[in-house]
């Protein structure tokens, strides 16, 4: 008996070596690196305005507390037990699509900044089906995923053409293409007469809120496990972004089209001398993109109570922002659909944990300096682990230089 | 025929006022380029530059209402200008990074200046609520000149260029004039082009590349950062942690005027312009009468930017080298 269980830990520690050692670890490194920079730029923070407050340099209403807030900081999705794992995993769902649609487009050596123009629209397309169509359950909310998912295929597929046709940066027209989204959806709500409409007692008439309306119920995606995730109700969003990676990890590997996407990403004069057509695949590569970002806005809208808010600090700050965090999980996950899946859940983790830092008295943004300070570590992370590879190399050359030539 | 004048000064002043921040952080963004590395952080360095610029106009001012009504001119001029110094030094020191990490670490441009992106309004953000429990930062000046001295009474140029302006119009010439004489006329403008066409053979005869791009990358910092500022000054008497995307319009300014200053100068008249129709179409009749959604006329400038992008991005003229790492052992 002993000894099955030893020869199961001897297993268990081959397990963890292999891991350990894998190529995907070994590429993963610089991205522990920046997490552990960032997390430690965010407590740093934490302790600067708590010496600053206790200092009396500015006051503020209520005192942090510094040991508390990084307590809350680094439970993050553990915060409140299940409850908190399932609106982690609720909020993961959008990360992981929108972090694959910026890290498919990074594989194919484009950078797609244009995942909030692609979401929103996605989004209001989905709002649309789901308010104007009348259709029964499974069927409704299905139409109006497609139907999303196929707007922001083409809001992406737009910026792609423009780049193979007309040599426009992609970077630039992204961000123009994210506006007019912005402003494209502002205008349909209002003409297609998506808003909110609410009874007024004072004036005794009907009133426009600033928002759009409810869906149907037939809209929403299947949902459930409230019991499991102690009253949180989750629904499939989570399923369908880990689909989404499996999918994506499999064209990308294992599929001709993948391979030539690729390819285009490495070297796009070299892949058109080998008479692949690199402007279609531009166009191709950017529609896919698009096409996940559409999913994360659906996915994010079709759900009871989420809105679309008619002002632009909201849109912006409440719907636009998960494209843009795709951006930080992209670069986190290397790009790699399933390093994507885990850097999606991790982002979740970590706003989480913001979000209950409010309790110790500290702003939830907080979460959003330690993202973006792990990005620019991460940048800096791939070069700084190039540099000591180099010179664990020259070392080790330097090392045989002069064993040899004592010989010769 | 009176009237005619009069709404062709005041679209005039407007479109002079919403196109002196975008040609100031163009240029910047035309010397970082000429340089060879490419700034996509412009965005990040303007609102941290307009922060703390802001931050210090806040604290700086009279603290009275009536007393910041009735600074002279002199006294507004004054807190404008060293704001927009202190906005430049802000936006200096977070170039410094995008400097460090893509020049020194050799690191990818792109990602280094996307993190810069985040890190710029998540910082504002998060330090503005801490500090003052909102977003938004208010402050009391308005730096608008009603008159700058006996030139208001020129006809038409005086009500163009003398009144109702700030301080920054005349800073945004002289940023102009200055990049011309230093790229053109100078030797290390003549180098830095160089280091952006063929770094190599740049390196080759003595230049030092690094120095050159650090140089490039901090100016095109201290101009973003005061860019922000004169953007976040002119548009109202807060400052919400957004520029609206000006940071991107300047590459994309940067893109139509073809990398040369006074093409750019013309691209950022062109988005002024752009601008202005779209923000103020009520107080044009004719537009006013058409009847169309506020939204659409908001989309005006960045539909514009593409049409203007697909029209000149084919035959552009962009540094060669712009966007690549120099590393002194490759060829």
């Amino acid at each position: 008996m002993k000894k099955e269980t030893s020869a199961f830990m001897t297993n268990l520690r081959d397990l963890w070596r292999k891991v350990m050692q894998s190529e995907g670890m070994k590429r993963a490194i610089p991205s522990f690196i920046a997490i552990g920079f960032g997390i430690g730029f965010g407590i740093l923070t934490m302790a600067i305005i708590w010496l600053l407050v206790k200092l009396n340099v500015f006051n503020v209403y209520n005192d942090p507390q510094f040991f508390h807030g990084v307590a809350r900081l680094l439970a993050g999705g553990f915060n409140k037990g299940m409850y908190s794992i399932g609106n982690m995993l609720h909020r993961a769902a959008p990360l992981i699509l929108t972090g694959l649609s910026v890290g498919f487009a990074f594989k194919t050596g484009l950078f797609n900044i244009g995942a909030p123009g692609q979401l929103l629209f996605g989004g209001l397309v989905a709002i649309f089906i789901g308010a104007k169509v009348t259709l029964p359950a499974p069927w409704h909310w299905m139409l109006a995923m497609i139907a999303g998912v196929l707007a922001g295929g083409l809001w992406g597929l737009i910026v792609g053409a423009l780049k193979s046709i007309f040599n426009v940066h992609e970077v630039v027209s992204s961000i123009m293409m994210n506006y007019i989204a912005m402003y494209f959806a502002f205008w349909a709500i209002e003409t297609f007469d998506l808003l909110h409409r609410f009874y007024d007692r004072i004036t005794d008439s009907f009133r426009v809120a600033n928002f759009t309306l409810t869906l149907p119920p037939s809209a929403y995606l299947p949902r459930g496990l409230s019991s499991v995730f102690g009253g949180f109700t989750l629904n499939i969003g989570i399923l369908i972004a880990l689909a989404a990676v499996v999918v994506i990890h499999i064209v990308l590997n294992k599929t001709t089209l993948g391979y030539q996407l690729k390819a285009a990403g490495y070297n796009r004069d070299a892949s058109k001398y080998a008479g692949m057509n690199t402007k279609r695949d531009i166009v191709l590569s950017m529609a896919i993109s698009g096409m996940l970002a559409g999913l994360a806005g659906t996915v994010m809208i079709l759900v009871p109570d989420k809105k679309m808010f008619m002002d632009q600090p909201t849109m912006m700050g409440e719907f636009m922002s998960i494209g843009f965090d795709g951006i930080s999980i992209a670069l986190l996950g290397l790009s790699e659909p399933i390093g994507v899946g885990l850097a999606g859940l991790f982002l979740a983790y970590i706003r989480q944990g913001g979000d209950y830092i409010d309790l110790a008295h500290y702003m939830k943004e907080l979460a959003d300096v330690i993202t973006s300070v792990i990005i620019y570590f991460s940048a800096l992370s791939v070069a700084l682990h190039q540099y000591m590879v180099e010179r664990k190399k020259k070392k080790a050359a330097l090392k045989q230089a002069p064993a040899g030539g004592e010989s010769a | 025929m009176i009237v005619q004048t009069a709404f062709i000064v005041n679209v005039l002043s407007y479109t002079l006022e919403s196109m002196i921040p975008l040609l100031i952080v163009a240029i910047g963004a035309m010397i970082c380029e000429k340089s060879g590395v490419t700034n996509i952080a412009l965005e990040g360095i303007m609102i941290f530059g307009a922060f703390i610029g802001v931050m210090f106009v806040k604290f700086a001012e009279p603290q009275s209402l009536l007393e910041a009504f009735n600074q002279t001119n002199l006294q507004k001029s004054t807190l404008f200008l060293i704001g927009a110094v202190i906005g430049g030094v802000g936006g200096l020191l977070l170039s410094w990074l995008h400097a460090y990490a893509s020049i020194s670490m050799k690191a990818d441009q792109t990602i280094s200046a996307t993190a810069l992106n985040l890190v710029a309004p998540a910082l504002m953000v998060f330090v503005a609520r801490s500090v003052f429990g909102g977003r938004q930062i208010a402050f009391r000046t308005s730096f608008k000149m009603v008159r700058v001295g006996v030139l208001a009474d020129i006809p038409i140029i005086g009500e163009i260029f003398f009144q109702n302006v700030n301080v920054g119009l005349y800073v945004g010439i002289i940023v102009l004039l200055a990049a011309f004489v230093f790229v053109y006329k100078t030797k290390t403008g003549l180098r830095l082009m160089a280091c952006g066409e063929n770094p190599h053979a740049a390196d080759s005869v003595g230049v030092n590349i690094y120095k050159i791009r650090y140089g490039a990358v901090l100016a095109s910092g201290f101009l973003g950062g005061m860019g922000g500022f004169i953007f976040a000054v002119s548009v109202g008497k807060e400052f919400e942690g957004t520029v609206s995307g000006y940071g991107f319009l300047a590459i994309a300014v940067l893109i139509f005027g073809n990398w040369r200053p006074f093409r750019v100068l013309f691209a950022a008249f062109f988005f002024g312009l752009m601008r202005t129709i779209a923000s103020s179409y009520t107080l044009i009749p004719f537009l006013n009468n058409l009847d169309i959604s506020q939204h659409i006329y908001k989309m005006i400038p960045y539909v514009a930017t593409l049409v203007v992008l697909i029209a000149t991005s084919r035959s552009s003229h962009a540094p060669k080298a712009a966007g690549k790492i120099y590393d002194q052992g490759t060829r």
